[in-house]
């Protein structure tokens, strides 16, 4: 479960960064006033362009960035109080997620188990378990700098569920991937669901949001232009398809801010 | 302290199975001294040895010259002699290298001779070419030391009367002492050096890597808190520093026991200067500038947002350590409380003292205090700099 209630979050500029942005002004306000619910077992998508917010908002639920107020529970603690029993709910995997080229599938996801405190016999099965499943088993011990997009994907995905989190957070997690190792992660996805865990990822792709999600927000400069379910959404379109339905929904929202 | 272990014991290996940083940290200091005793050394005895033996073609100019200084320069090592006459060819062909050089004794050399005056050679030569006006000026130096003998026995002269005053030099500086005092100051400001080049590589590698690689928002979303993130990361970074140091002590000794190549004297002296107990109190020096260094090292390779930017910035730096560190070695400069405040020249400093047996037990705990509270400062500005997320996430 993630509740997200009144979420801001403003970012400093420095004086470069006015000068790029043409602004006087002294922060930017990268999410604005956010109210969002993230149920266990549902598939939770935050839709929109680039730059609406959706990756501010992931990394403050991971607690890598903190909120400027408002609060974000997940799994019950508070971000900001609790960040350690937060980030040991959750798994956290992006598109362009990276992984250590020097160590092997085995090490790395050994010392990412270890880093989550769990104890060596659980670490073991639930890593024998992935390998499996994943099918890593056959170049788990050769160097990740050797293997293949498709491969390093598996990996981060073992990496990222080692420690069988309870909150999943992808930031586009399919960004930069083929079809066929995004696939992995769109199984990832639905698997999760069916396990019970609360997943939320974010995307600018609307047929990856049609295929897999329950629930829906839409964010755009920092607000929240639609949240509710997929059924819903779909019933109330004013266009036929998902994509110019979503583009009319931003472009009303850029209109009425003129 | 099970996750800074974790943390540590994985960068290490990480670390270790870096080309790059294993080149900076393990390869270069290992070898740098056998290589640079055995090379140069080699280099250097060779070529004088050659310079001293080689053949050399020189002209013998004039016509009116004696027979017995060209006997006694036939008898010179190595020479051939080309009797040149009148010709006045020979310095353009010295200057070409067609001659090594040429010995012109005037018209009237053996009349003025003769009549108790003084004759005049004119030795050409190039500078440039080594061991060439040495071994010729011996000869005739010793060709005017047998005229002059001749002369003294002809008036029946004794040698003592045009030589009123003898003075003998004697240096009772032990060899430890003169050495010492610039091998004092050298030895540590190597080690010094290494100490920063062996943390460089690890550090950009440990912070800016990690960004340039995208695994910043992995391991900053493991439940570690990220003081033991930097605590683990930070150790390796000055292990590394301090085992690059370590590795160019073991580098040193094997160069002088293997390098035979080196004057005997500076082989045992500094042998004698690299006692166990020196080495170890030169690293518990080391150990807080290692850690100063990380500290300055990783808010840099934090800010930095590629390896090639951290890279950019770290170079400049490193004229900070060269610098103060020749300061240390200059003659004059001594360790008084205002330069044992200063890392880097202190240690270089200090260790001079210590070699010589003079050091100043207030001013050694001076440098201790400075070199502790440098650590702790720059440490805690990293602690600080890792806290804030615009710097992490800066892309």
């Amino acid at each position: 479960m993630i509740e997200i209630k009144d979420l801001t979050k403003q970012f400093r500029l420095n004086k470069q960064q006015k000068k790029k942005l043409g602004t006087g002004a002294g922060s930017v306000t990268a999410v604005d006033h956010i109210n969002l619910t993230c149920q266990p077992g549902r598939i939770f998508s935050l839709l929109g362009p680039n730059g609406a917010g959706k990756t501010t908002t992931l990394r403050i639920i991971a607690t890598i960035l903190q909120p400027t107020s408002g609060t974000v529970r997940v799994a019950g603690h508070d971000v900001t109080k609790e960040g350690r029993a937060v980030r040991s709910k959750i798994g956290f995997l992006t598109g362009t997620t990276g992984l250590y080229d020097r160590l092997t599938p085995d090490e790395l996801v050994t010392y990412f188990g270890k880093l989550n405190g769990m104890d060596s016999t659980t670490l073991e099965r639930r890593k024998r378990d992935l390998f499996h499943t994943l099918e890593i088993f056959s170049f788990s011990s050769k160097r990740i700098g050797e293997l293949s997009t498709g491969m390093k994907q598996k990996v981060s995905i073992a990496r990222t569920m080692i420690h069988d989190p309870e909150v999943v957070v992808f930031d586009e997690p399919t960004s930069g991937l083929d079809v066929i190792t995004a696939e992995h992660i769109i199984d990832l996805i639905r698997q999760c669901k069916d396990d019970g865990k609360t997943v939320i990822f974010s995307s600018h792709i609307m047929s990856e949001v049609d295929l897999l999600c329950d629930d829906l927000a839409i964010i755009h400069e920092g607000r929240i232009l639609y949240d509710g379910a997929m059924d819903d959404f779909r019933a109330q379109m004013v266009n036929g398809s998902l994509t110019k339905e979503f583009i009319r929904i931003v472009n009303n929202a850029k209109t009425q801010a003129e | 302290m099970k996750d800074i272990l974790n943390i540590a014991r994985k960068e290490f290996k990480d670390t270790l199975r870096d080309k790059r940083t294993l080149m900076a940290m393990i390869v270069v200091p290992l070898l740098l001294f056998p290589v640079i005793f055995t090379v140069v050394g080699n280099i250097q005895s060779d070529s004088m040895e050659k310079a001293m033996s080689r053949e050399l073609k020189v002209a013998l100019v004039g016509s009116q010259v004696p027979e017995d200084l060209q006997a006694h320069l036939e008898k010179g090592s190595n020479l051939r002699l080309i009797p040149f006459g009148q010709d006045t060819s020979y310095r353009t062909y010295v200057r070409s290298d067609s001659l090594d050089a040429a010995v012109a004794v005037s018209e009237d050399f053996r009349s003025r001779v003769n009549n108790m005056q003084t004759g005049r050679i004119t030795l050409y030569f190039q500078s440039t070419e080594e061991g060439v006006e040495q071994r010729l000026a011996n000869l005739v130096d010793q060709y005017r030391a047998r005229l002059r003998r001749e002369r003294l026995a002809e008036l029946d002269i004794s040698e003592e009367v045009i030589q009123p005053v003898m003075l003998d030099m004697v240096d009772v500086a032990t060899m430890q002492e003169k050495i010492g005092k610039y091998a004092g100051g050298f030895i540590p400001y190597i080690f010094i050096i290494f100490c920063f080049m062996g943390a460089m590589y690890p550090a950009i590698d440990l912070f800016t890597g990690e960004k340039e690689r995208g695994t910043i928002e992995t391991i900053l979303t493991s439940p570690v808190r990220r003081i033991h993130i930097l605590t683990g990361k930070m150790s390796v970074v000055v292990v590394t520093g301090i085992l690059s140091a370590l590795l160019a002590i073991v580098g040193l000794f094997a160069g002088l026991n293997f390098a035979d190549t080196l004057p005997p004297q500076v082989t045992e002296v500094t042998g004698d200067i690299l006692q166990p107990q020196f080495i170890l109190l030169l690293l518990t020096m080391l150990l807080p500038l290692t850690i100063f260094f990380a500290g300055i090292l990783v808010p840099i390779s934090i800010y930095a947002k590629s390896f090639k930017e951290a890279q950019s910035i770290i170079t400049p730096i490193n004229i900070f350590v060269i610098l103060p560190g020749i300061v240390g070695i200059l003659p004059g400069v001594e360790l008084t409380l205002q330069t044992a405040l200063i890392p880097v020249v202190n240690i270089a400093l200090a260790t001079k003292d210590i070699v010589a047996g003079t050091i100043d037990y207030a001013l050694l705990t001076a440098v201790y205090g400075s070199l502790i509270l440098f650590a702790v400062v720059s440490v805690a500005f990293s602690v600080r700099y890792f806290g804030k997320e615009t710097n992490i996430l800066r892309a």
